[in-house]
């Protein structure tokens, strides 16, 4: 069955690039499935995000750093959860931050969940793995009714 | 005694020089702590990087280095992970300082029973023989923290120990207005002149090589201790093992906050007796 699905559209928001390929080769080695769409920062993210919103074309999981330039990337999750053909989408936020009040805050805005990037890569491998179990689990959910 | 007009706005400028000095401080302190979080969560980034990147080195062309070039990224892979244990010290200690303290009433004798289970693969591999004393009593503090400082004093008991058979011991004391834990090991022991050095941060008497350690771990249960109104000691004999103690008021004690808002109120409290 998991053999049957269909890679996962990912958008990444990151502006580091070395985080970029570090995550890219991560989901590799994870083996996730994916097309990965890269926004380099939050505000190339919202308009990626528009300009697919009704032509279906939207990502099926976005990978979200917290701390980006020009559009912080708690405002990017407050605009995706807010807009109705968005607010479906998972979120799921990266970042190297365990301080506590940022994981509530950024519950608070609806995140799905909330990875914290480790140093070593092997771990990274490991929680992104976790990304897959995450995918099947959605993809194979029985369908929701559309709004 | 008569007390003249000059003298109370002597008194109250003095006072109100202090309050503000100690606003001040306060202020200092709580910039010198986000400074230390900044800085230590903003390193992780270039670290993540060079980790990540050397063992894509170590993936890809493992074939064409040699066996000293495969040597020299493990190194640098260590040596990353060395600096992610001494961040994460770091981080751990300015959380100390940030967070407030939320006093709780706890067993300590939970509280040990937890760090065990988290200490589990160390206590098992070096088959070491623990001895908690039973019905440890219920003490008021920081769950958090004081986990931390039985964490810190028990997995040192069991890492700086070179006997075939490592015994550690948890007990307490009552005295009176608070309990004094000790945590005792029949390890590799400290030089007497040594005792004071060891609480400070990044100190350690030992070749990286024989003993990984941050330096960190004595300094976060200093702070802990002391920020709960206790104190923390050692005893030992080198070579014969070493003996920590700390005590934890029963009661508890006034916070730094508590302790700054009621010198606020004292030149209330001290005109009041003048006049």
């Amino acid at each position: 069955m998991e053999k049957d699905l269909k890679p996962v559209g990912i958008l990444l928001v990151e502006d580091s690039p070395d985080d970029v390929e570090i995550t890219r080769r991560a989901l590799q080695r994870g083996q996730v499935k994916n097309n990965l769409l890269v926004a380099r920062d939050g505000q190339e993210a919202l308009e990626i995000l528009y300009s697919r919103r009704d032509d279906g074309a939207l990502p099926g999981l976005i990978l979200l750093d917290l701390n980006l330039p020009k559009v912080d990337g708690r405002e990017v999750l407050e605009k995706i959860k807010s807009d109705p053909k968005l607010k479906r989408i998972p979120v799921i936020a990266l970042t190297s931050s365990t301080r506590e009040e940022d994981v509530v805050r950024t519950y608070d805005l609806g995140v799905n969940t909330f990875i914290s990037k480790p140093v070593r890569f092997e771990d990274f491998i490991r929680v992104i793995a976790t990304i897959r179990d995450y995918w099947i689990l959605i993809a194979t959910l029985p369908p929701v009714e559309r709004e | 005694m008569m007390v003249s007009k000059t003298d109370i706005t002597e008194l109250e400028r003095i006072q109100e020089a202090l309050a503000r000095k100690a606003q001040e401080l306060a202020r200092v302190n709580a910039e010198l702590e986000d400074f230390t979080y900044s800085v230590s969560h903003d390193l992780k980034e270039p670290l993540r990087a060079i980790e990540a990147f050397s063992s894509f080195l170590a993936e890809d062309y493992s074939d064409k280095l040699d066996d000293e070039g495969r040597r020299y990224i493990d190194v640098v892979r260590e040596n990353a992970v060395r600096m992610r244990d001494l961040i994460e010290d770091l981080l751990r200690l300015s959380r100390i300082g940030r967070t407030h303290h939320d006093n709780t009433t706890v067993s300590a004798g939970a509280l040990v029973e937890d760090v065990c289970r988290d200490l589990a693969f160390a206590l098992e591999e070096k088959k070491v023989d623990l001895r908690v004393q039973p019905n440890l009593p219920v003490i008021t503090c920081d769950e958090v923290h004081m986990k931390q400082v039985f964490k810190n004093l028990i997995s040192n008991a069991i890492k700086f120990n070179d006997k075939p058979q490592p015994v550690v011991q948890v007990a307490y004391r009552d005295d009176n207005g608070a309990y004094t834990f000790s945590i005792s090991d029949n390890g590799i022991g400290i030089d007497q002149q040594y005792y004071e050095k060891i609480f400070k941060i990044f100190q350690r008497l030992n070749r990286r090589e024989d003993y990984k350690d941050t330096g960190v771990g004595l300094t976060i249960c200093k702070k802990v201790v002391e920020a709960h109104g206790g104190t923390i000691s050692v005893e030992s004999q080198v070579g014969e093992g070493t003996t920590f103690s700390f005590s934890i008021p029963k009661y508890p004690q006034q916070t730094e906050e508590a302790g700054r808002k009621q010198d606020g109120e004292g030149p209330e409290a001290g005109r009041h007796t003048a006049g």
